[in-house]
């Protein structure tokens, strides 16, 4: 018997095996578990706010530039949550790029948003950004992104990604948009500097882990 | 497919067959080593078990399908490059054991009892002796059949051995 002949009964006995004992499974759906994700995320950062404090009443949040902001974020952290569970089931490469552009415009929105915050921003003015126990609050609900990233990889642990990196990327990336969201809404401190430091580096730091961390839990 | 999502094993058989067929020839087109040519196939057999409740039967089965072959051929490329220069050739595989003392100690077993031990076990560790014992198959193979890691399905045999060896010893 040569080696391939044993390889072709070896196929056999996994065929078998793997109807031996077949259960019946439930179709996952990126929308149903995308809902599921946006509300725990949203219960998890509301309780952190709840705890911390909201900041004090200010016709900043009332403002069109704000709401419009808030509201932007929100819906990229949707579809960005969205595109990750998409792209964690097996699909066409045409509709996996489709998806995948989408998260890559979402990093390029956050790099511009960077950019414009540190555009004129002198070094000085950097290094004199203090730290106090405001700030880390404001850090503990940044961070809270990764608690949220965390949770998607969970939830996409029985997927089968097909582009672990984009679906990290997309992972963080939902997370972090929607922690920046309600961050604003307990952190008064909106000076360039500030911004550029304790909000928009962390989350592209978060967002570059979770990319990395990808390749270890997303891949089969 | 949407059958063997309900758990019916004939409809899930036939479709696994059907797709051997269709992985073979697809991978064939892109590999000329016939052994490796079964092992993707067998890969992609893993990759569908695994991923049967990631198919969403609105949607043609073929693009998820082709998606899985493509990954896991594009897969077994790369581990084939990375292993290259650190693999040396053993010869041929020796098949079967020079001493069957194992053998000779099956056949006095009786067949009855062995399959009321079975019995006794719970799920996890009665599939890992069923797949590795039976089925033949491996650590690795049966944690992906068994949707675990191999070293889980290790520690699960190992103490299904464990209370196998104390039930039989016991009657």
């Amino acid at each position: 018997m040569t080696k391939h002949d044993t390889k072709q009964q070896k196929t056999d006995s996994i065929i078998a095996a793997m109807c031996d004992d077949l259960k019946p499974v439930k179709c996952k759906r990126p929308c149903k578990n995308m809902a599921i994700w946006f509300v725990a995320s949203v219960i998890l950062i509301s309780l952190i706010i709840l705890l911390l404090g909201v900041r004090p009443e200010d016709n900043k949040l009332y403002e069109g530039v704000f709401l419009v902001k808030s509201v932007v974020l929100l819906f990229m952290s949707a579809v960005c949550a969205y595109g990750g569970f998409k792209l964690g089931i097996p699909d066409s490469p045409a509709k996996h790029r489709i998806w995948a552009a989408m998260c890559y415009g979402a990093l390029v929105f956050w790099f511009i948003s960077l950019g414009y915050t540190v555009y004129d921003i002198s070094a000085e003015a950097l290094l004199k950004e203090a730290y106090s126990g405001h700030v880390g609050c404001a850090s503990v609900l940044t961070a809270s992104a990764s608690a949220m990233a965390v949770l998607m990889f969970v939830m996409l642990h029985d997927s089968f990604p097909v582009r672990p990196y984009v679906i990290g990327l997309s992972a963080a990336l939902a997370s972090t948009a929607l922690s920046f969201v309600f961050t604003s809404y307990f952190c008064y401190l909106d000076t360039p500097e500030h911004v550029a430091i304790f909000h928009m580096l962390p989350v592209l730091v978060i967002t570059m882990v979770f990319v990395l961390l990808a390749r270890f839990f997303l891949k089969k | 497919m949407v059958k063997a999502q309900n758990g019916n094993s004939t409809a899930y058989n036939k479709l696994l067959n059907e797709m051997r067929l269709v992985a073979t020839k697809f991978v064939r087109s892109k590999v000329y080593d016939p052994a490796l040519v079964e092992d993707i196939v067998q890969e992609v057999l893993f990759g569908i078990h695994n991923a049967r409740h990631t198919y969403d039967s609105s949607k043609p089965f073929m693009p998820w399908f082709n998606a899985i072959i493509r990954y896991k051929t594009i897969d077994a490329f790369r581990k084939v490059g990375r292993n290259k220069e650190d693999e040396l050739s053993t010869g041929e595989d020796i098949e079967t054991f020079f001493q069957d003392d194992a053998n000779k100690q099956m056949q006095a077993l009786d067949r009855h009892d062995l399959m009321n031990a079975l019995a006794q076990l719970p799920e996890k560790p009665r599939q890992a002796v069923i797949l590795m014992k039976l089925h033949g198959l491996t650590a690795d193979e049966a944690g992906k059949v068994m949707g675990m890691k191999p070293t889980t399905v290790k520690v699960a045999a190992h103490r299904a051995y464990k209370t196998l060896k104390t039930f039989l010893e016991r009657q």
